[in-house]
């Protein structure tokens, strides 16, 4: 630089451009107009993305957290699927006994057979009657049911009836034995539409046991992915508090790198969360247990 | 409401709080933004992210120094940031920029209608020195904000530019010079001179 030009720049003076950069530094700059509300509403976007990033982030990391969701799943599925086979079950039930009844009928009809044969050989008609009778006790069935088995009872009993000569003999027995026999009550009772006493409780006491052992399984399975949960957030915590104690450290040597401090922010909240992680893990943990016991 | 209200409120996550608090502060952080950046279009966005990141760190201040001076710190720290990230904070010889006359020109900013008698008299001198400053490059721009605007040492300057102490003087003390040739040429009616200048 030529000494002209160093005299001109001295000619302006230390002490102007001191009081220049004075101005400048003292003077307040108004920021835009509509910056306050673009300011917010740019917070309170950030916000939303960061709570929205930290749920992705734990559904992410955590796998038990999808585990514990997919299990959840599942015991909300298992009554629906129970209720569905349980009443399937009750279904084949009555077919299986529709098909019992059906096959007893044949049996039934093939000793008619048999004892027509045998009556055609000269035996009396009110020993054959005796002998018949307690086969024609066969199961009251109620409804629609009552009146196709009477149908087709009335038609096998038929033949017999005709070869026999008093008919009201052979009747009456037979009446008799459906109000007398107690046994046969619980055969009509098989083919009932209606539920049981009996069978409803034991229904109930089947049910509740097993929504008991549901309830156990769950509870077990809950246990377990929430002390996996608690063991793997633990770990992170202490993960975390290394790393800012390690950043601490280096904060000193360098207090004004904003950077760490940034990460030094970054690590205080993530410890934060954990421990509020946690703390609800460990209420879930009790919960868990405490259902479990019971 | 009471300062120390609103940071309690906004420590516990109170937006609202924040909201009042910012409005005593957005001003200053603006300034330092538009300061540091020399245009508005930075500077908003900035300001902006400075104090965002306020909010998202007041849950750590202690109350150690007073809340203008730590929201003014963290807007310079989101600043110088952004240089850095720019990458213009690039260390040049120094000896070929103080060529006034002959030294190289990166990037000449349009050239403004006034003259410092003007700005005087009209009390634009903040904007003049700040289109002179604009006129810096950022290295030189920086340790003369840091240390006009913030009053930090030249040991300070050295450390958060992670630079030697000799550099700091040497850059703050051309840059004075580049001001005052500046000034000299504006007077004179010469024009812009170029030199430490983009």
């Amino acid at each position: 630089m030529s000494d002209d030009k160093k005299k001109r720049e001295e000619a302006v003076g230390e002490d102007a451009l001191d009081v220049l950069l004075a101005r400048w530094a003292e003077a307040e700059i108004e920021p835009p107009a509509g910056f306050h509300e673009q300011t917010m509403e740019r917070l309170r976007e950030t916000q939303q993305q960061k709570k929205e990033t930290v749920l992705t982030r734990l559904v992410r990391k955590k796998r038990w957290m999808s585990a514990a969701a997919a299990a959840v799943l599942v015991l909300c599925c298992i009554p629906v699927v129970q209720g569905q086979f349980g009443h399937d079950i009750t279904e084949n039930k009555m077919e299986m006994r529709q098909e019992e009844v059906k096959q007893e009928e044949q049996a039934f009809v093939m000793q008619n057979e048999d004892e027509e044969s045998q009556e055609a050989t000269g035996d009396e008609a009110q020993k054959s009657t005796a002998q018949r009778t307690p086969k024609n006790e066969q199961p009251k069935v109620s409804g629609e049911e009552k009146t196709s088995q009477d149908a087709a009872k009335q038609e096998t009993a038929a033949p017999v009836t005709s070869q026999t000569k008093d008919s009201a003999v052979d009747a009456a027995p037979s009446e008799a034995s459906f109000v007398e026999d107690e046994n046969d009550n619980q055969g009509i009772a098989a083919y009932s539409l209606d539920v049981p006493e009996g069978e409803s409780e034991l229904d109930t006491l089947l049910k509740k046991g097993r929504s008991v052992s549901e309830k156990l399984d769950e509870a077990l399975v809950n246990a377990q992915s929430y002390q996996d949960a608690l063991e793997d957030l633990t770990s992170q915590l202490e993960d975390a508090q290394q790393k800012l104690q390690e950043c601490d450290e280096k904060l000193q040597h360098e207090p004004e790198n904003s950077q760490l401090q940034e990460q030094i922010d970054e690590l205080k909240a993530n410890i934060e969360t954990l421990k509020k992680e946690i703390e609800q893990m460990k209420e879930l943990l009790a919960e868990a247990k405490a259902t479990a016991e019971e | 409401m009471e300062e120390a209200i609103l940071i309690r409120k906004s420590q516990q996550g109170d937006m609202d709080a924040f909201e009042q608090l910012i409005l005593l502060y957005e001003k200053k952080v603006y300034t330092i933004a538009y300061k540091y950046m020399g245009n508005h279009e930075d500077a908003s966005d900035i300001a902006q992210e400075a104090l965002i990141k306020t909010y998202q760190s007041i849950g750590s201040f202690r109350g150690e120094s007073s809340f203008s001076t730590w929201i003014g710190r963290i807007t310079a720290n989101k600043c110088l940031d952004e240089l850095r990230k720019r990458k213009r904070m690039q260390v040049t010889s120094l000896s070929e920029e103080m060529e006034l006359e002959e030294g190289a020109v990166q990037r000449e900013l349009p050239a403004e209608d006034f003259t410092p008698e003007e700005h005087v008299v009209q009390q634009e001198t903040v904007q003049y020195v700040q289109t002179m400053l604009n006129r810096l490059k950022d290295e030189y721009r920086v340790v003369l904000i840091l240390r006009e605007l913030e009053g930090r040492s030249y040991e300070e300057i050295a450390e958060l530019l992670s630079c030697s102490l000799g550099t700091v003087k040497s850059r703050i003390s051309r840059a004075r010079n580049y001001l005052k040739a500046q000034i000299l040429a504006d007077k004179k009616g010469e024009g812009r001179k170029k030199g430490v200048g983009r």
